[in-house]
């Protein structure tokens, strides 16, 4: 039996204002708590459970909601907790216990995205930040591990940057008796241990050799733990409404000796920054005022370069584009802006 | 060359340099003060101490009438810092180190009894009894029956900061005389700064992970207690010694926040007695 539990069971007080955080939509339409397990194997699971408290449950439909992504999946199961907990393990704790699970067991945040191979417990998914080549927000915050060459852990420290491998919210456990006791042994500690983070426990065990750990790394990662980091993911799958002529290739009109017609003269370090924008994630929609013969030439142009277009609209009118959207606390304020640049003029002094 | 050490004591404690090797010198500020001193550099001199080392003293002599001691320099943290980023791989081994000068063959003392109780009533004398931590704590050490204390070597001031950790080893600095001679009793001194904090009781908030490393160190050191044949009453001598060890620093007490971090010290140790609460 191995069973995979997402615990999504604080208050996110570091997304104040908003819905329960592990419901926020991300860019592509799917909840943060649905990302959160898509780079993990879930075949590999015989139970996934996902533990919500009941207050978001009453006012937010979350229990309804998690059903109707993850309904058709036997294998998926929702716990409820009668109240907020003090800690991640303390979820997990009262998780193990109501849903009576048994044997190895998985843990990973509904606040991230890890693609990793998961392997056999006990062991920590953790992240290389010597060869991730991506920034690492709030990275002294982070539990570092010290790993051996047989790939143990050996060490983990708390918020002190010390090694080059950081944890990332996804931990094995060969059985709950293990993490049980432990945590018991925590929570109980005579002197007070305050918040006790999973990455505690892991360390009592560690240092107590009641267990080794095996260190798995992770191949991708994405963290949303706070607003800004969630910011962050929302500009960078944007989508961005971009006008062909005088901004891609220089302007033309329909008429006169250079026209629609003619070759297309890209300029070309705007080209090479909206296939940046597009790499980073950004959904590129494109607008020009030319008509419906023109669509696979600029098609074809477009996919020369790289650009990865989501939509291309054709035959807009004459006339300043304007943007309309809403703002809320998930989507803040501005939730849309426009950039005007000269014609043919350069998109970095910009954007 | 000259460089001042922090010490706590009225000792001075130098720095020097001579034919290009430091060492230190540990002095005397006052003449009444040097009998004390001179107690120390003999004990520091004979200790036996198996698999620690005991810093080893080069001269001794008088300077104006004021007894020193000129000691090797170890060039290492104490091991009130080491514990900050000892990796937790390596508590075991540090656990193994410590035991190794608290595993003494047993041996009960019948004496034992009739020295505590003095020393109890002595203190009884120096302390306010009309505070109720403090007078039922003098209660539970006037009715505890001390038979399982054990006579052997002993430091005297086994803290934290008085071993210094270097190249893998122990070295240990600062010995007292201590009214009784027992393993319980350093063990209990090092109780005092890896469960009571006392070593670090001016910080705001415990480093989660030195509390994590001390509480593993501090299980590890009491299941190897209780491994020992009747380990049980050997740590429940130990804690008593820690109560007794809390009740003599108060009349040394001036400030005020010293003094509440004490009654809840006093608090906590009683409450592990009575509940037998040891891990
Ligand atoms: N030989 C030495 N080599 C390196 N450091 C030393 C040595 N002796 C002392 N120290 C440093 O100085 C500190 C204080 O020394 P020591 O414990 O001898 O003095 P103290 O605690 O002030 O004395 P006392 O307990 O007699 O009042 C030690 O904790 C250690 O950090
Ligand atoms: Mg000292």
């Amino acid at each position: 039996m191995k069973t995979l539990i997402v615990p999504c069971a604080g208050k996110s007080s570091r997304f104040p204002g908003m819905k329960p955080k592990y419901l926020l939509t991300y860019p592509d339409g799917k909840l943060m708590v649905e990302k959160a397990i898509e780079g993990i194997e879930l075949r590999d699971f015989d139970r996934i459970i996902i533990t919500i408290v009941k207050e978001h449950e009453e006012m937010y439909d979350a229990r309804i909601i998690l059903e109707q992504i993850f309904g058709n999946q036997s294998k998926f199961e929702i716990v409820v907790l009668d109240s907020f907990t003090s800690s991640q393990s303390e979820t997990i704790a009262l998780t193990l216990d109501k849903a009576k699970v048994e044997g190895e067991f998985w843990v990973k945040d509904s606040d991230n995205y890890v693609k990793a191979p998961i392997g056999e417990a006990n062991a920590i998914v953790g992240l290389n930040i010597g060869t991730y080549d991506h920034e690492i927000n709030r990275l002294g915050t982070k539990s570092f591990l010290i790993v051996n060459e047989q790939k143990n852990i050996v060490d983990i420290i708390e918020k002190k940057i010390t090694s080059q491998y950081i944890c990332i919210g996804v931990y094995g456990f060969e059985d709950t008796s293990v993490f049980m006791d432990a945590y018991m042994k925590l929570s109980k500690e005579k002197n007070g241990m305050g918040e006790i983070y999973i990455s505690h426990v892991v360390s009592y065990l560690i240092g107590r050799k009641i267990c080794v750990f095996k260190y798995i790394e992770a191949n991708e990662y994405e963290d949303w733990g706070t607003v800004e980091d969630w910011k962050i993911v929302q500009k960078k799958h944007a989508s961005y409404i971009v006008n062909l002529d005088g901004v891609l290739v220089h302007n033309r009109s329909k008429y006169g000796i250079m026209n629609w017609d003619s070759e297309f003269i890209t300029i070309d370090s705007n080209v090479e920054r909206l296939k940046m924008l597009s790499d980073e994630g950004a959904q590129i929609i494109i607008t020009s005022t030319r008509d419906e013969s023109q669509r696979d030439r600029i098609c074809e142009l477009l996919k020369q370069n790289g650009i990865l277009v989501h939509q291309l609209i054709l035959g807009c009118n004459f006339s300043p584009q304007i943007v309309i959207n809403d703002f809320s606390a998930s989507n803040q304020y501005p939730s849309c802006s426009a950039v005007s640049i000269p014609r043919n003029g350069n998109l970095k002094d910009y954007i | 060359m000259k460089t001042e050490l922090n010490g706590h004591s009225g000792c001075g404690l130098k720095l020097f340099k001579q034919y290009n090797t430091v060492y230190v010198k540990k002095s005397s500020k006052e003449i009444e003060y040097n009998e004390r001193l001179k107690a120390q550099c003999k004990k520091q001199k004979e200790y036996k101490a198996d698999k620690l080392k005991v810093v080893s003293v080069l001269r001794e002599g008088y300077a104006n009438g004021l007894f020193y001691f000129d000691m090797e320099y170890i060039s290492g943290i104490t091991l009130a810092e080491y514990m900050r980023n000892i990796s937790l791989s390596e508590i075991q081994n540090l656990t193994n180190l410590l035991m190794e000068h608290h595993s003494r063959r047993n041996f009960y003392d019948r004496q034992a009894k009739k020295i505590f109780l003095k020393k109890i009533k002595e203190i009884e004398q120096k302390i306010d009894l009309t505070n109720s931590s403090i007078k039922e704590a003098v209660k539970i050490l006037e009715e505890y029956d001390w038979s399982y204390v054990i006579h052997s070597n002993c430091h005297g001031d086994f803290t934290l900061e008085n071993m210094i950790m270097a190249n893998n080893s122990i070295y240990l600095i600062d010995f007292l005389d201590s009214f009784y001679d027992s393993w319980q009793i350093d063990f209990a001194k090092m109780l005092q700064d890896i469960e009571l904090y006392w070593h670090y009781r001016n910080e705001k908030e415990i480093d989660i992970n030195l509390a994590l490393r001390l509480l593993i160190l501090k299980e590890n050191l009491i299941d190897r207690v209780l491994e020992m044949d009747e380990g049980e009453h050997l740590l429940e001598t130990i804690y008593h010694i820690l109560l007794l060890n809390v009740l003599r620093i108060f009349p040394y007490t001036k400030e005020e926040k010293t003094w509440i971090f004490l009654i809840a010290k006093l608090d906590y140790v009683k409450n592990i007695i009575i509940k037998k609460d040891w891990l």
